[in-house]
């Protein structure tokens, strides 16, 4: 089976698909109201009752929508980024853009102006991600290397994340403080179709630039120097990838919060299907980040305990077993 | 006039000149091997070639200047094999060998059939075609560098350029490389070859350029180029040579001192 999947990638996309739909219908029938298979189908183009297609059309459809689309940006550039760094361990809060959206986030709650408006927060968090994008262009431009790119994205991440303890030691007060750790701890709960105008566009324009990015990304599997012998521009190739992750995650992040893992874990996980080759694993990427996190939004509606369990915290607890179990399971190959 | 030609070539990093006036030519079909100590001047030559470093001076294929090629362009001309060449992911040997194909494909065209002939054509070549399934990571130095050399023959350049392909290889293996090597020239592949060994240089090569200090010390054939004189000067040793009627040799026996 492994090795009908290794020749065909198809296959394994198709059965991606295939998961992603059948989890985006499961995502669209739980929640304070279950519903069938066929009354989620009906009621998502308007054919039932007004209750059940104000739920699905107005609540459920954004969220799956958002999560999708989340999901896959997470996992395509975790895949993206962990070829052009050739590094196994790459995901797409390397860069910095992530940590820097969160101190956006917070920013707005500590400023109390999250509270004046519901865009406040998602608009801050993108103005921390293109400032880090900047900072990262600025810091990289010069040198080409990717060690300067990996230490400039750590400097970035560093000095955000050392923003967001100073905010919620100064927070003004518990709530605040309560709002930023819940926003940090990433959510698609109540998002609506505005959430996903405002960050669907920026997504798509993340995915637009890394679209044909495979091939090289393939080339750099022997080291820069060949890959320049095979006719690859690194220069474009690097900056196609960077600014199309920093545009898209922060994106991400500024609608959903933080949610890690995804775009470690993934990558990896498609390896042990399909094998190594970063081209092949950039679409089987996407599909399973976008399955994993529509599946994962579903466990945060379980009631469990007191609260309510949190997307970032549903990723950190699958996926952290995942990823000790597929570096146990691969362990030897990586060398 | 066909062919590759070097001229007044010259690179300069940190304003030291590492490359200082470097001329030679390689023609369609012919085999040179760069020598020279370490320090010479060998890799540089071959990266000034490639365009991975900026050089003054002209590096003409084919009548037209290389820096003013498309890059596709001059990497379906040139192939190289980099010293001590990593694979940076657990490929299979086939898979790794395809990379060679990319100069041939635009960022979202799938391999043809005519790729994949090329690619089984490389691996047969080198002797790679019974492992095409194993990873890379799983054969040994021989095997990775017989795939490495595939990858850079199923280009299907004009001309080779190979960084030290022989290092760290048993005999059998230097042998077997650099018969491929001939083989590709005798299909009127230029090769350009940079090694250390001058027993396997003398055997192999058509003409050798000599390095020594950043400039030519000598061109020309192996036993025009391998006088002791020349050999003295870059390599401060003594050497023993003798022939056995179809090969020359010689093995290094003593310093010379200061």
């Amino acid at each position: 089976m492994i090795k009908i999947l290794q020749k065909n990638s198809w296959v394994l996309n198709s059965f991606l698909l295939v998961g992603l739909l059948i989890a985006a219908v499961l995502s669209g029938m739980f929640g304070h109201v279950t519903l069938s298979v066929s009354e989620f189908m009906t009621a998502s183009v308007g054919a039932n009752s007004e209750g059940y297609n104000l739920i699905v059309q107005e609540l459920r459809m954004p969220r799956i929508l958002l999560g999708m689309m989340a999901g896959a940006t997470l996992g395509y550039t975790g895949a993206a980024l962990q070829g052009l760094l050739r590094n196994p361990l790459a995901d797409p809060g390397v860069v910095g853009v992530s940590a820097s959206a969160g101190l956006g986030a917070v920013t707005a709650i500590y400023l109390g102006v999250a509270a004046q408006s519901a865009f406040a927060v998602p608009l801050f968090a993108m103005v921390g991600a293109l400032i880090a994008t900047l900072v990262l262009m600025v810091l990289a431009a010069r040198d080409s290397s990717v060690l300067t790119l990996i230490l400039a994205g750590m400097g970035i991440s560093s000095l955000a994340t050392a923003g967001v303890s100073l905010m919620m030691n100064f927070a003004p007060n518990p709530m605040s403080l309560q709002d930023m750790v819940m926003w940090m701890l990433g959510s698609l709960e109540n998002r609506t179709y505005e959430d996903l105008m405002l960050a669907g566009p920026l997504i798509i324009l993340g995915w637009l630039m890394m679209i044909g990015v495979g091939q090289g990304l393939n080339a750099l599997s022997l080291g820069s120097d060949a890959a320049h012998t095979l006719g690859i521009d690194l220069k474009r190739l690097r900056w196609r990838v960077v600014v199309g992750t920093a545009v898209s995650v922060g994106a991400t992040v500024s609608v959903c919060g933080s949610i890690g893992f995804v775009g470690l874990v993934v990558p990896h996980f498609v390896r042990a299907f399909i094998g190594s080759e970063p081209r092949r694993l950039l679409l089987p990427s996407a599909l399973m980040g976008g399955m994993l996190l529509t599946l994962a939004d579903i466990l945060t509606r379980l009631p469990i305990g007191h609260g309510q369990l949190r997307l970032g915290v549903v990723m950190a607890v699958v996926g952290a077993p995942m990823f000790i179990y597929i570096i146990f399971k691969t362990r030897g190959s990586m060398r | 006039m066909s062919g590759l030609k070097l001229e007044h070539v010259t690179v300069s990093l940190g304003g030291t000149d590492i490359l200082q006036d470097v001329s030679f030519e390689v023609l369609p079909g012919e085999m040179v091997g760069l020598i020279g100590p370490n320090g010479a001047g060998k890799s540089t030559t071959l990266r000034a070639i490639l365009g991975l470093i900026d050089a003054d001076g002209d590096i003409i294929m084919n009548d037209k200047p290389v820096a003013e090629m498309k890059a596709k362009d001059r990497a379906r001309r040139l192939a190289y094999v980099p010293q001590g060449a990593p694979v940076h992911w657990p490929l299979t040997a086939e898979r790794t060998v395809a990379l060679g194909r990319i100069p041939h494909l635009n960022p979202w065209q799938e391999m043809a059939e005519a790729d994949y002939v090329a690619i089984e054509r490389a691996m047969r070549q080198t002797d790679s075609w019974n492992f095409k399934d194993r990873l890379v990571t799983t054969l040994s130095g021989g095997e990775r560098a017989r795939v490495l050399l595939a990858r850079t023959i199923a280009v299907g350049a004009s001309y080779l350029l190979a960084d030290e392909p022989t290092a760290s290889l048993d005999p059998e293996h230097q042998l077997q490389v650099m018969d491929v090597l001939r083989a590709e020239a005798g299909r009127g592949v230029g090769i350009v070859v940079v090694m250390h060994d001058l027993s396997l240089a003398m055997r192999s090569c058509d003409k050798l350029v000599l390095l020594y200090g950043g400039h030519i010390l000598a061109v020309g054939t192996p036993k025009a180029v391998l006088t002791d004189a020349h050999v003295a000067t870059a390599f401060n040793v003594k050497m023993a040579k003798w022939s056995d009627g179809t090969s020359d040799y010689m093995v290094p026996y003593a310093m010379l001192g200061d």
